[in-house]
């Protein structure tokens, strides 16, 4: 079905069949033909429950197979167990989507899972586009269909905005409503997704970029589902200049998998879900509020990345909540420049110029305000400002609101942190289009979002990289982790060095390799079975002779069958012992959620203990890789911290975009590639790869 | 002569109130306070002084203070900064028992402001005038009322009466305690906006407010700390009252303010320190200034509880799952229903799904279902506090909403409920039945945080074992402000921290005859006062392993400090054996500007530095809070056998904190030490490097 005729069924169909309704007040089933009418649906409403013959004096049909027109949305409200015969009715009288209220499906286990599966397949046969199910409806505001059995709209009226919303939890549209319109927020469009086992976000989105009425989307998520379809959404959204601003759960979770190797005992997922929505110009809040809150800062914006904040104050301890927690949150409450402060005592103003921008002391008068705020909105000692306003928010709310108003539509952004309960200026200001803050966490969590908020990366194959040689260096298995060997090959395929090593069979001939990579050496196990050397005792240090090597090999051969009697030995690696500056560790990851990711973190335990680790979209380009160096924290001795020797960051960033080129690759499947260590010398020295693990899918 | 009032009394309940500086003309904030004292009810005899004025509004006015029939107890100053002193000369004069002072430009505003607010603490205390302020907002009373404030907020129509007293470091914050407050259904008993405390200070009202029967949890803003100790028994007090004290402090984000000649303090941080203060004193702190609000119900009446984990029930499966999210994020342990609970449940025909968040959402959202749900939430032992998550029903059903929650009133278990809608009505009933209503999942989750964080107060240790006379006289003999390493050494050595073996030399023969007896490998470091950083200047050499190594060795250290800083003066080397162990950690003692005396605990070397890990305590701890200390340093896992590596002795570095923690016992002598590294072994625990920074 094209997008614009699921648009219309979805949002503004002529008729819908309310499946299951009654009007036993209290019940869920109740409530969706009341709120229809109550908010101002001009089309036809068909109930449909075969225990009756009128709901609400309406008269209602047997099944949606005996309404004489043809139906453009379904709400279907039964039981779950009487779903797939209700679709299939819908599926014969050719409904166009079917809106499914019910839950206990795919969210409640197996047998919900199948019965979900059976009613995809009654709608496929029909043509029938499916939201949910377990989803609470879809409102739209212009014109009005509010199609959901959620209280939230009891409310005595539904504004209409340019807001979109898509949720993943249901309940939470209700809370969208109740909180947006108690700010002055409107919407245009809200949809709970549900199961989302037909109709995506990533499909609603589409559609909401092609509504004229909306001009920002906001998203509840729970997961990504489709990420294709969804990633070629928020980047098209981006480029039709509507932001998408993101609340997503699961900052919490301790990392879902545990993988062969570290990498993502390191990254956890959700960090590449920050890294992905990074990567695509999405922008993420930590706080709810500020979900509601980030709208204003970003319609009609473009991101400006920065971190200088000026704070604007009527307040001294409203000012200093705000500058503490934009410091929290990594950013900088600056000072005006001295010209500027000059030019406002010139027109007989006054400020306490600082970190804090004082307006308390005789300063608070409108033509001050208006000329300190014109000042800082002219300077380019900052990147973003943020108002302060106390208690005359409460009790003078065009006052204090009014100067705000002014700057609401310029590029760089003015907020307005309303200190005391001041719900009226909330309003006038979140009207007018300018940021409104109720919590000095959410002001300093949104304009980090918005000064974090970059363009989406593109996606580009470097020409350097002879990805068909790597490819093949891979094999055609799959399940299986690779051989140190075969690693090595991978590896050197696109180009990373490695420390210089020789392949054996056997001790004599360790002895040999051991003479032409040199004393001293390195010797390792060789097993596609043992993607864990250390841990069995397969890897021998600073080996200084051959009688060291040779006595060395055989009591490791013994102990690793020792312990692993069923692993294949193929031989064993004898490498020279490097030494650098400094080891780190390079992944790739195949993430569940978003895809193919990189991994950086300083080598050792410690970055383990730290959750030291920066993460990106694979590929990278070396500005990226550069920007990853930077984030690790544990990586500050080779980048010059303390006068310390610098290190190769150069060869660092190489061996990342390097790395990161396996994203290209589409068979064999990877799980994940991991470089640990990557040995790093002096600057100018480059940088050796001294163990490296593959695992196929 | 009448009675002279008690500071509570004249603060709070004034027999009568002047108002130096009011008006009746314009909307300014001497306009203003005579208005609002008396819109809200006050029953007192209201004063405004004004010599420009024969009447303020219906109130006879008097040019001079004096000149008003007495007593006068309180006395609001609202004339401009530098008439102040001759005012609080006038009020001496009156017999005034305390003035609050509005007026502001004092020593918040640079030295001549000091200077003038000096001048009229001299006035005031030769004259017995009690002062509140300057740069004040001014005290609230509820009941009986008598808002002696020109705060705009008092345009609301009524301030309602209850038992939260609030102290505050910003004025203007007070009006935002009320307005947010009233809105979410609290009341306050006293509200002291404190100005810059230069006389009646936040212990000192803390104490008042503990004595007050109305008030039964004190909320405080706070930009510093200014009298540590009074603030500690203060807090002590509060506690042993059941009277919670919860603090949003601002500075977290604050750089180091100081940088020291170690490097303590730019490890450890100021901030670390408060939080060691608050912990330490059973001071309840917020992140989240909406939690300050939140608090109230969560703490009030309530003791610190054992149990940390949190059963979250919901009927939002979207808006419990933030809850947990950001519990998780917050350290604490969203809990399922135990087996048997949930048997129970199922059983009775029950429908919900058990996990971190235990979901009534739609199916299970019946008031049997619920009340069953909760009822096993509150029985089970598994969790210490209960969180309930109502949906869209909070929005337009209060009373169902807390219909629920109704029935545990006065259970022990802390229990509260988080508004995923607006739902400010809900808000208010839940605040009339005095249950915590948290309106942001992260807010709900600082609260929780804050609240299970909060433990009983710890005494600090009051006597040492350690020969105090013997260390004070040891450093009086030493010279400079820095005191040598081997100066330092005896300190240790006299504090009874075991330290590498090393012996001192003056000459490099002398080095070579004593070399044997130290054992090779060792170490060679210059000894003078006059070069801090050994390192920088070449001062030391390592890894020594034979007596012609020894004589070099000896031999480039002169020639290197002799360039790096030709007129140091050398005052011999200290050979030390090379110890080599699991881990190296720095240990430091420091008297925080804020907070006194601390110790703090920081895994070795520059990482330590660079993910700022380090644990922090007052000052002087005992084994048992040093070796929580050595659990807390994250950088310390491997000693701690994370992924099986080898154990360190954590109980012999714990005795090296505990010793070198004595030193709160001599802050007179000593400001800074510190130990960096110390070398943890598989059996044992050396210092090898200090320093120690005199008290000037």
């Amino acid at each position: 079905m094209a997008s614009s005729r699921l648009a219309k069924a979805l949002f503004e169909p002529k008729n819908i069949a309310l499946i299951g309704a009654s009007d036993d007040k209290g019940r869920n089933n109740s409530r969706p033909q009341q709120f229809l009418e109550k908010h101002g649906y001009r089309g036809k409403i068909y109930p449909i429950n075969p225990r009756r013959k009128k709901v609400y004096g309406v008269k209602a049909y047997q099944s949606v197979t005996e309404v004489p027109d043809r139906i453009d949305h379904a709400f279907i409200m039964t039981g779950p167990k009487a779903v797939p015969a209700v679709m299939r009715d819908c599926a014969q009288a050719k409904v166009k989507v079917a809106t499914i209220f019910t839950a206990d499906f795919a969210e409640s286990g197996t047998d919900g899972a199948k019965l979900q599966a059976e009613v995809v397949q009654e709608a496929k046969k029909g043509n029938v586009r499916v939201i949910g199910p377990n989803c609470m409806g879809i409102y739209c505001m212009d014109p009005p269909a509010m199609i959901s059995p959620n209280t939230v709209l009891q409310l005595p009226k539904i504004f209409k905005g340019n807001i979109g919303v898509i949720s993943q939890s249901g309940s939470l549209t209700g809370t969208f409503l109740s909180r947006g319109q108690h700010r002055g927020m409107a919407f245009s469009k809200m949809v709970s997704i549900g199961n989302e086992c037909d109709v995506s976000v990533a499909e609603i989105g589409e559609i909401l970029i092609k509504d004229p009425k909306t001009k920002c989307i906001l998203l509840f998520l729970e997961t990504i589902r489709h990420e294709t379809a969804f990633t070629e959404m928020v980047r098209r959204a981006f480029t039709a200049k509507k932001p998408v601003i993101v609340y997503k759960l699961g900052r919490s979770d301790a990392a879902a998998e545990f993988t062969a190797s570290h990498t993502g005992a390191i990254a956890g997922t959700d960090s590449a879900v920050d890294a992905y929505f990074k990567h695509n110009g999405v922008v993420r809040v930590d706080q709810f509020e500020t979900l509601l809150e980030m709208p204003n800062l970003l319609i009609g914006r473009k991101p400006r990345p920065g971190k200088n904040v000026s704070v604007i104050t009527t307040t001294g301890g409203g000012g200093g909540m705000a500058v503490d927690r934009l410091g929290v949150a990594g950013l900088n409450a600056v000072p005006l420049p001295e010209e500027a402060v000059a030019r406002i005592e010139k027109a007989g103003g006054l400020i306490s110029n600082g970190p804090l921008l004082d307006l308390t002391y005789k300063g608070a008068t409108t033509e001050n305000t208006e000329r300190v705020l014109k000042e800082v909105m002219n300077s380019d000692a900052n990147d973003a400002a943020v108002m302060v306003v106390g208690s005359s928010a409460q009790f003078n709310p065009e006052v204090s609101v009014q100067s705000l108003i002014k700057f609401a539509k310029k590029a760089k952004p003015l907020g307005g942190f309303l200190v005391p309960e001041a719900a009226e200026s909330g309003r006038l200001l979140t009207k007018a289009g300018v940021p409104c803050f109720r919590t000095p966490e959410s002001c300093a969590d949104a304009m980090q979002s918005f000064l974090h908020w970059k363009e989406p990366i593109p996606f580009q194959k470097s020409p350097q990289f002879d990805l068909k040689a790597a490819r093949k260096a891979l094999g055609n298995r799959s399940d299986c982790a690779l051989s140190e060997r075969e690693c090595r090959t991978v590896l050197s395929k696109l180009g990373i060095k490695q420390v210089a090593a020789a392949f054996a069979k056997d001790t004599e001939k360790a002895v040999q390799a051991a003479k032409s990579v040199g004393f001293p050496c390195v010797a390792k196990i060789v097993s596609r079975d043992i993607p864990h050397k250390t841990e069995v005792g397969g890897v021998l240090v600073n080996i200084e002779n051959s009688k060291q090597l040779k006595t060395g090999v055989r009591d490791m051969e013994a102990r690793v069958s020792r312990s692993l009697p069923r692993a294949k030995i193929e031989g064993f690696l004898i490498q020279s012992m490097e030494k650098g500056l400094a080891e780190v560790l390079i992944g790739y990851r195949v993430d569940e959620l978003v895809g193919p990711t990189v991994v950086l973190s300083a080598g050792g335990v410690l970055s383990e203990v730290y959750g030291d680790a920066a993460v990106r979209m694979a590929p990278v380009s070396h500005a990226t890789a550069y920007d990853m160096i930077d984030e690790v924290k544990g990586l500050a001795p080779i980048c010059g911290y303390r006068g310390l020797p610098k290190g190769d960051l150069g060869a660092i960033a190489n061996a990342l975009v390097a790395l990161s080129q396996l994203a290209f690759i589409k068979r064999p499947k990877l799980t994940e590639a991991e470089i640990n260590p990557l040995i790093v010398r002096e600057d100018g020295k480059g940088a050796v790869a001294a163990d490296g693990l593959i695992i196929l899918k | 002569m009448p009675r002279k009032a008690s500071l509570a009394n004249a603060l709070f309940r004034p027999r009568s109130v002047a108002m130096i500086g009011a008006s009746d003309e314009g909307r300014r904030h001497h306009a203003m306070a005579p208005l609002y004292l008396e819109k809200h009810g006050y029953k007192g005899r209201i004063i405004p002084v004004n010599p420009k004025r024969k009447k303020v509004y219906n109130h006879k006015c008097y040019a001079n203070v004096y000149d008003a029939p007495g007593p006068i107890d309180h006395a609001l100053v609202m004339t401009p900064a530098r008439t102040v002193p001759a005012v609080i000369q006038d009020c001496a004069k009156a017999g005034v028992r305390v003035a609050t002072i509005f007026s502001a430009n004092f020593a918040e505003a640079g030295p001549d402001g000091i200077r003038l607010q000096d001048e009229m603490m001299q006035i005031a205390k030769e004259g017995n005038v009690r002062i509140v302020g300057p740069n004040c907002m001014g005290v609230y009373c509820m009941d009986p009322p008598a808002i002696i404030s020109p705060n705009r907020i008092m345009q609301i129509p009524k301030i309602e009466k209850g038992s939260i007293g609030v102290i505050s470091q910003s004025g203007s914050l007070t009006g935002t305690f009320v307005s947010r407050g009233q809105h979410r259904g609290l009341a306050f008993s006293k509200i002291v906006s404190i100005g810059n405390e230069c006389d009646v200070s936040v212990p000192e009202i803390t104490e008042i407010m503990i004595d007050d029967s109305k008030t039964k949890i004190i909320l405080m803003f706070l930009e510093t700390i200014r009298d540590y100790k009074a603030f500690a028994a203060a807090a002590q007090r509060a506690f042993s009252e059941n009277i919670p004290i919860v603090v949003y402090k601002i500075g977290r984000s604050e750089a180091a303010a100081e940088f020291t000649a170690s490097h303590t303090g730019a490890i450890a941080g100021t901030d670390s320190a408060v939080d060691a203060f608050f912990k330490q004193h059973a001071i309840i702190r917020v992140r989240h200034f909406e939690s300050l609000f939140e608090m109230t119900y969560l703490a009030m009446g309530r003791k610190p509880v054992k149990n940390k984990n949190i059963a979250v029930i919901a009927s939002t499966g979207g808006g419990g799952g933030m809850v947990v999210d950001n519990l998780g994020i917050n350290g604490l342990s969203p809990t399922p229903l135990p087996k048997d609970a949930e048997r129970r449940i199922f059983n009775a025909g029950g429908t919900f799904s058990n996990g971190p968040l235990i979901d009534v959402t739609l199916a299970g959202a019946y008031p049997k279902n619920v009340k069953q749900i909760l009822q096993e939430a509150f029985n089970a032992r598994n969790n210490g506090a209960v969180i309930m998550t109502p949906g869209s029903s909070a929005e337009f059903n209060p009373e169902r909403t807390v219909m629920p929650l109704k029935e545990f009133l006065g259970h022990d278990k802390p229990f509260g409920a988080a508004l995923i809608p607006e739902a400010a009505d809900t808000a208010r009933l839940m605040s009339s039945l005095k249950i915590p209503a948290f309106k942001s999942p992260e807010s709900c989750a600082d609260a929780m945080r804050g609240f299970l964080e909060w433990e009983a107060p710890r005494a600090l240790p009051k006597r040492t074992s350690v020969d105090l006379s013997r260390i004070s006289k040891a450093i009086r003999r030493t010279e400079g402000s820095v005191l040598n390493e081997k100066e330092c050494q005896s300190i240790f050595k006299m504090l009874g921290i075991s330290q590498v073996k090393s012996v001192f030399v003056t000459t490099a023969s002398q080095a070579l005859s004593k070399a044997k007896g130290i054992g090779f490998p060792l170490a060679v470091k210059v000894v003078s006062a006059d070069i801090p950083h050994k390192t920088e200047a070449g001062g030391i050499e390592l890894e020594i392993k034979s007596l012609s190594n020894l004589e070099a060795a000896i031999k480039r250290i002169k020639r290197n400090v002799h360039k790096a800083l030709p007129t140091a003066k050398i005052d011999g080397f200290l050979m030390q054996r090379m110890e080599t162990g699991l881990a190296e950690i720095l240990v430091g003692f420091r008297v925080d500007d804020i907070v006194g005396p601390t110790v703090v605990v920081g895994s070795g070397g520059i990482m330590s530095e660079i993910y700022n890990d380090a644990a922090v305590r007052l000052a002087p701890v005992t084994k048992k809070t040093a070796l929580e200390m050595l659990h807390e340093v994250k950088g310390l896992a491997p000693v701690r056998g994370y992924r099986g590596l080898p154990r360190g002795d954590l109980q012999a570095v714990a005795t090296i904190i505990h010793k070198l923690s004595q030193l709160a016992f001599l802050v007179d002598e000593i400001t800074d030490a510190e130990i960096n590294p110390v070398i943890i072994k598989k059996r044992g625990a050396v210092a090898v490097d200090g320093l120690i920074i005199k008290t000037n």
